[in-house]
């Protein structure tokens, strides 16, 4: 009877020995082995998620680590001291701290434009035309936190077409906003014509006029650490891979508007 | 007093007890210094008495004391049912109620949705029954939080009842007091220190709250944004606003913990 539950125990000794070890080696590895770290802002989620892994397709030997968050909550990290290299923000305003603190290397480039339109449940039960829609107080709408760059944008249209919008939440991200859309517990939101492409087919899409829609330019940017000079040449080449024909088609295919 | 101070018997703590136990003390004491050190002292008066900071402390204190008198007014009844009846599927109907503790808010948020949103399971029912739409209302951030605090109660009160002597309802019982005379006065007077701490849990978990309501009510200014949610929010934009409303709510649940502890936690 003894033996076998001492067995059991040194078993489990062993296990956890192994574990630990497992623990401390993997942290030591994975801080040796070349990690390119991309900060990409929430609306990039789908468009960044297939760059990289098309990316990594053809660079086998490369890895690449992907973090998505707000544009801003992304900054306060790297602001912070998180391993950064590359940083695809959803505008330039949001660099401009990196900028100040030195931790960026040349200048931000743009790489993708994205420009609004009204997400409503399927079937619209709002029968929303247009972002004058927004002012009936009857519908429940939502917007962007002002905080985030959708809700920026939404804030900048709205008061284009000198309209005074009534939304019943501000939802802190694009992705949260269009999730209630897609529950049809909002009759509509503002939001970004990539997070239309693709995704829910419980979600329509409609548009906004031209003259007061917002063009918004995505900046790309390399990040220094403390210790570093200049980028690694992997941080180099996955930004030259985004600027690329082929990044762009990629960029393209999730709803972003060219470049030029 | 005297009983108290027995129980209070100090020895010599032995080192690894101590240190480990320091070690604790530091865990917990650490990011509270934190946040003092990342207070802008000078700049607090006029953070905490902007629009945002005081429409959020009143939404709080507001919703967080209704979520925590509701979890007393259906929480105590609920406890006395699970404690003192042998209702069937007693177990499974603990696990219900318990289970938003251990869920992620944000996924108690979600089933509230899905079950009172506008095309939830009896959302559509309840609003042309009562003409509330929950989601994105005030109301509906204290669907919430009682939501999360509940259980806090349940639990408090369920095990008082449980370690309650039955002899003393046995007596007013057999002295002729109906079962709900027996409860309010007997039952209710000697758990009430249980009652209290329970209220206060509940409280502070309401008061806490934020995963659930920002995905069930959403975040609006003056309507469903409260502390938490203004914090959140100022955390990106503003962090010494963020850093003056998390203060704010430091002291008050500092100040509440410690004004109840002493006098009804020690039942």
């Amino acid at each position: 009877m003894n033996r076998p539950r001492a067995d059991l125990r040194r078993r489990w000794k062993a296990l956890l020995v192994a574990g630990l070890l497992f623990v401390v080696t993997g942290c030591g590895a994975s801080e040796e082995e070349e990690v390119v770290f991309v900060f990409a802002a929430s609306s990039l989620t789908d468009a960044f998620s297939e760059l990289v892994e098309t990316y990594q397709r053809d660079h086998p030997d490369i890895s690449l680590e992907l973090n998505l968050g707000g544009s801003t909550s992304l900054r306060e990290q790297i602001l912070d001291g998180a391993d950064a290299d590359v940083f695809a923000a959803a505008s330039f305003e949001v660099l401009h701290e990196l900028e100040a603190d030195g931790l960026v290397y040349e200048s931000p480039q743009m790489f993708a434009r994205n420009s609004l339109a009204i997400a409503v449940p399927s079937g619209n039960p709002g029968s929303i035309r247009s972002l004058a829609d927004f002012e009936r107080s009857e519908l429940e709408l939502g917007m962007c936190a002002q905080i985030v760059p959708c809700g920026e944008a939404a804030a900048a249209a709205f008061e284009i077409a000198n309209l005074v919008p009534v939304p019943d939440t501000h939802e802190p991200s694009v992705r949260a906003l269009l999730s209630k859309v897609a529950d049809g517990e909002l009759d509509g939101g503002v939001v970004y014509e990539s997070d239309l492409v693709g995704g829910l087919a419980s979600v329509e899409r409609i548009p906004i006029d031209e003259s007061v829609n917002t063009v918004r330019a995505y900046p790309i940017v390399m990040i220094l650490g403390s210790s570093e000079s200049e980028p690694s040449v992997n941080t180099i080449g996955f930004v030259s891979y985004v600027l690329s024909a082929e990044g762009q088609a990629v960029l393209a295919r999730h709803g972003f508007l060219p470049v030029s | 007093m005297k009983e108290r101070r027995r129980s209070g018997v100090t020895t010599a703590a032995p080192w690894p007890i101590l240190a480990l136990g320091g070690l604790g003390v530091a865990f917990f004491a650490l990011p509270l210094a934190g946040l003092l050190w990342r207070v802008p002292w000078s700049d607090l008066p006029r953070l905490l008495t902007s629009r945002t900071v005081l429409d959020g402390l009143r939404l709080s204190l507001m919703t967080s004391l209704a979520a925590a008198a509701i979890s007393a007014l259906v929480g105590i009844p609920l406890a006395w049912l699970l404690a003192r009846t042998n209702m069937p599927g007693r177990t499974i109907i603990r696990a219900v109620v318990t289970l938003p503790m251990v869920l992620p808010p944000v996924v108690g948020g979600a089933t509230l949705l899905f079950a009172f949103g506008k095309r939830g399971l009896i959302g559509e029912q309840l609003e042309s029954a009562t003409g509330l739409l929950l989601p994105f209302s005030t109301a509906g951030v204290i669907v919430a939080n009682t939501f999360v605090a509940l259980p806090f109660l349940v639990i408090t009160v369920e095990g008082a009842l449980r370690n309650l002597d039955p002899r003393y309802e046995a007596a007013a019982s057999s002295l002729g007091a109906s079962t709900l005379t027996v409860f309010r006065r007997v039952t209710l007077p000697m758990i009430r220190p249980s009652i209290l701490s329970g209220v206060v849990l509940a409280w502070a978990r309401a008061l806490g709250e934020f995963g659930a309501t920002i995905t069930f009510a959403g975040n609006l200014q003056g309507r469903t944004q409260t502390l938490p949610l203004a914090v959140f929010v100022a955390l990106e934009s503003d962090r010494d606003a963020a850093v003056a409303m998390s203060l704010v709510l430091v002291v008050i649940s500092v100040l509440v913990l410690l004004g109840l502890r002493d006098r009804w936690w020690r039942a």
